[in-house]
């Protein structure tokens, strides 16, 4: 008898998911004989590698491509996204897919991780790696956050055509070279699948549908926080009870032990076992009683082995631990996170967290630890920091927290920083009173900024949570919130923004007439909707509150170190910046250290009595405006108003909308430059392409500026400089002098 | 996008990434089209920059 556990594409590649190790460690605790398969990093790793790329490249071949686009007179919104990816594909498929290998070892090596320019081409380097890999499957698109594909995950039809797309699911094609045979060499009775988000719904149901015409006796089930929204719905069509045999419901380590004994022993009875759905003798869909909640207090400590632990992308682990399970708060009426594990609030001792660290810390070598729990509780806030201590433990941790503004006083600050802690992230929501009680977040917005005040004292990374558009929330309310924000910004690292979006499973979409939610407008062709368009009757407007929102994430892109400039370490790498204030110590440090210095520029090479451009320069010149081009589809891009993870592909109505009204893109010249070194990518207007042609080690500045008239030459030299502050030209001299006039 | 994915014609310009501009060509005949704007931009060129959205970091 054995089970293989597969936790499938997409989820993050930093950091292995808890999911598995859990039900691995519970079931190896009952004698079975488990395997775990993490097919998300198994897949990036392969898509994103030398081998793999070149493939991409030749069947995408975007020289071709871009030269029918670069021949034409102008270009509609479709034509604009396409020439976007391929002249950028044109101009440096050759170097990412040369360089891709290279790109995955600096992620994972521990000298060159840390050293941030390494890091920031292997960054931009595996970003590219994903944007030619998913040219391939276009308009699929994987990147470091997501899969999304043409096919809506709202709509069950959808997801079931998009099983058999060999051209656009780009899982296929991987699952049949890897996952099968894999699957097919353990031989595994039971079959447990994994799926906490959405972009792994599509990925997911493409393997069950390839192991079932493999081996269809084999008992497949599906399992995980994002079933607690849709499996209901989805057990309701009819196909998908020949891809799966039963949904777990809620946690997943009681039913998939009795499934796995009731298959050992030959006697499986689905009616018995709790939290279940599956498809009775007569066709009938059957839910079972929910089962008790498990005490987590019984729970062995996760067991990662098995799992491809060399290939996420980082140096060092960062292993997740969950200490509890639900929220001790559970009350904020937005909020449906308890109710995904649920129902209740458990948690482990003290003693058994930190048991779990000592034990893991020695065994993968590692002392990061990612406490996975909705919220740090009052209780382990308080006593945990000591026992870590007093363990003689070495780690550092981050974790969710409440801002609870009696607890974190600045003593147990101060313990959290000492025992490792070097990021919390705290649910601020608003500034506004008023709608704080109406969300029901129990806390107060001056009392929280103190508090924050105290885990800066201590040294501790703050992130906040903030949300626009709560119902009956005006655009003052919203912009109160934008103000503490920006006026504390000097304690505050990190805001992760976003727009309220109306749950169906939330405690306000029951109470809804209480939130003046005077109309809600599902979409009947979405079967699986979870997330409903609605009208306020009072407060901002779901597109005022757009505009806010979009409005905060400019200002906190101009106010916030972490989000400026090149800085991937929260865009792209989200455990990243954590493994870097653990690095470095604190944020501080991490600041001055190295965000501002490569703010400010430390590679930069000046220009010299005859300026020479560097050879690490590719460029390619453009028949259209790149720069503009760029410009245009992301002020597209902003007036979606759904949540992006369920897609941020532009649907096929809007895009021919767009095609049509859309003033189209005329030609007008532009190169587009590659620095191998750095990986960067920029847009130059064909005058300072120019220029930059004429660097070439035989000219002087002047002569090189001469070229352009008289009236704009000082333009030119502002230019040249330019260029040379970009790093672009070598040998030294003439900036200093230039400086010096 | 739909590129052709079975077919693998030779691509017909070398590869730019090749190309240096160090080596380029003594005069920059662009410069002297008539009608060229004497505009210098340099823009980063980079799609995520674009469109990356915070909420898609916080999902997970
Ligand atoms: S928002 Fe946070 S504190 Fe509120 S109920 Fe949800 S998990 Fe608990």
């Amino acid at each position: 008898m054995k089970v293989a556990l597969v936790f499938p594409p997409q989820g993050h590649f930093t950091q292995p998911y808890l999911s598995l190790p859990s039900l691995a460690a519970f079931l190896r605790g009952h004698g079975f004989e488990v395997h775990q398969l993490d097919e998300s990093i198994g897949s990036y790793d392969h898509f994103l590698s030398r081998e793999r790329l070149e493939r991409s490249l030749e069947r995408v071949a975007p020289e071709i491509a871009l030269a029918a686009l670069d021949g034409r007179e102008e270009l509609d919104f479709s034509a604009m996204e396409r020439y976007q990816l391929l002249s950028e594909l044109a101009l440096i498929g050759r170097d990412v897919t040369l360089n891709i290998d290279e790109a995955k070892r600096v992620l994972r090596s521990r000298d060159e991780f840390y050293d941030y320019e390494r890091y920031l081409w292997a960054g931009r380097t595996i970003e590219q790696g994903l944007r030619l890999f998913s040219a391939e499957y276009a308009p699929s698109r994987l990147t470091a956050h997501g899969f999304v594909t043409r096919y809506s995950v709202e709509r069950s039809s959808e997801i079931i055509a998009a099983l058999s797309d060999e051209r656009e699911n780009p899982y296929l094609e991987y699952f049949r070279e890897f996952t099968l045979p894999r699957l097919q060499a353990i031989d595994p009775d039971l079959i447990g699948i994994s799926v906490t988000f959405p972009s792994q719904a599509i990925p997911a149901l493409t393997l069950c549908r390839l192991i079932k015409r493999w081996k269809p006796s084999v008992h497949i089930t599906l399992g995980g926080g994002l079933l607690a929204y849709v499996a209901d719905k989805l057990s309701k069509r009819p196909e998908i009870w020949s891809l799966i045999d039963s949904f777990v419901m809620l946690e997943g380590e009681g039913p998939l032990l009795r499934l796995a004994e009731g298959i050992r022993d030959g006697n499986l009875d689905l009616s018995t076992i709790g939290n279940l759905i599956y498809r009775g003798a007569s066709g009938e869909v059957v839910k079972t009683p929910r089962g008790e909640p498990l005490d987590i207090k019984l729970l062995p400590t996760p067991d990662f082995d098995g799992l491809p632990l060399d290939k996420y992308l980082t140096p060092e682990l960062v292993l997740p631990l969950a200490a509890t399970r639900g929220c001790y708060w559970g009350k904020c009426v937005f909020c449906t996170l308890y109710t995904v594990i649920g129902p209740g609030y458990r948690g482990r001792t003290i003693a058994q967290t930190v048991e779990d660290m000592q034990k893991l810390s020695a065994k993968h070598k590692t002392k990061h630890f990612y406490l996975a729990i909705e919220d740090l509780p009052p209780n382990m806030a308080k006593r945990l920091p000591e026992a870590i201590l007093d363990a003689g433990l070495d780690v550092s941790w981050w974790a969710d927290a409440r801002l609870e503004h009696d607890t974190f006083d600045q003593e147990v600050c101060d313990m959290l920083a000492k025992s490792g802690c070097k990021r919390l992230a705290f649910g601020y929501e608003s500034a506004s009173r008023r709608v704080l009680a109406r969300m029901c977040k129990g806390i107060d917005p001056d009392a929280s900024m103190e508090l924050v005040r105290r885990v800066r004292k201590a040294g501790i990374s703050v992130t906040l949570y903030a949300m626009i558009g709560f119902p009956t929330e005006t655009r003052e309310e919203a912009e109160m919130t934008l103000a503490a924000i920006l006026e504390n910004r000097d304690l505050i690292q990190e805001v992760s923004a976003r727009v309220f979006y109306l749950d169906e499973s939330s405690e306000i979409y029951r109470r809804r007439q209480e939130f003046d939610i005077v109309e809600v407008y599902p979409d009947p062709q979405s079967d699986l909707q979870v997330y409903y368009d609605f009208k306020p009757g009072s407060g901002m407007t779901r597109r005022e509150a757009r505009d806010v929102y979009l409005e905060f994430t400019k200002k906190l892109r101009s106010h916030f170190p972490v989000f400026q400039n090149t800085n991937m370490l929260y865009h792209e790498l989200k455990s990243h910046y954590f493994l870097y204030l653990a690095e470095h110590g604190s944020w501080e440090a991490l600041r001055d250290k190295v965000l501002s210095r490569e703010v400010s520029g430390t590679r930069r090479a000046a220009v010299g009595p005859r300026p020479l451009a560097v050879r690490a320069l590719r460029t390619r010149e453009l028949a259209f405006d790149r720069a503009r081009i760029d410009q245009r589809l992301s002020s597209i891009d902003s007036f979606t108003l759904r949540p992006r993870y369920q897609s941020d592909l532009v649907d096929d109505e809007d895009r021919a909308r767009f095609d049509r009204e859309l003033p189209r893109e005329p030609r007008e010249g532009s190169t587009l430059l590659y620095d191998a070194r750095t990986a960067e990518l920029h847009c130059i207007s064909p005058a300072a392409a120019a220029l930059l042609l004429r660097c070439d080690g035989t000219r002087t500045p002047e002569q090189v500026i001469e070229i352009v008239p008289q009236p704009v030459r000082a333009n030119a030299r502002d230019c040249l400089m330019e260029l040379a502050l970009h790093g672009w030209i070598s040998e030294g001299g003439w900036i200093a002098e230039e400086q010096r006039r | 996008m739909n590129p052709p994915k079975n077919d693998k014609p030779e691509p017909s310009n070398p590869p730019s990434a090749d190309r240096e501009p160090a080596a380029a060509p003594d005069a920059a005949p662009d410069a002297k089209k008539p009608g060229m704007k004497y505009v210098f931009k340099i823009a980063p060129a980079d799609p995520k920059r674009n469109s990356i959205d915070f909420e898609d970091v916080a999902d997970k």
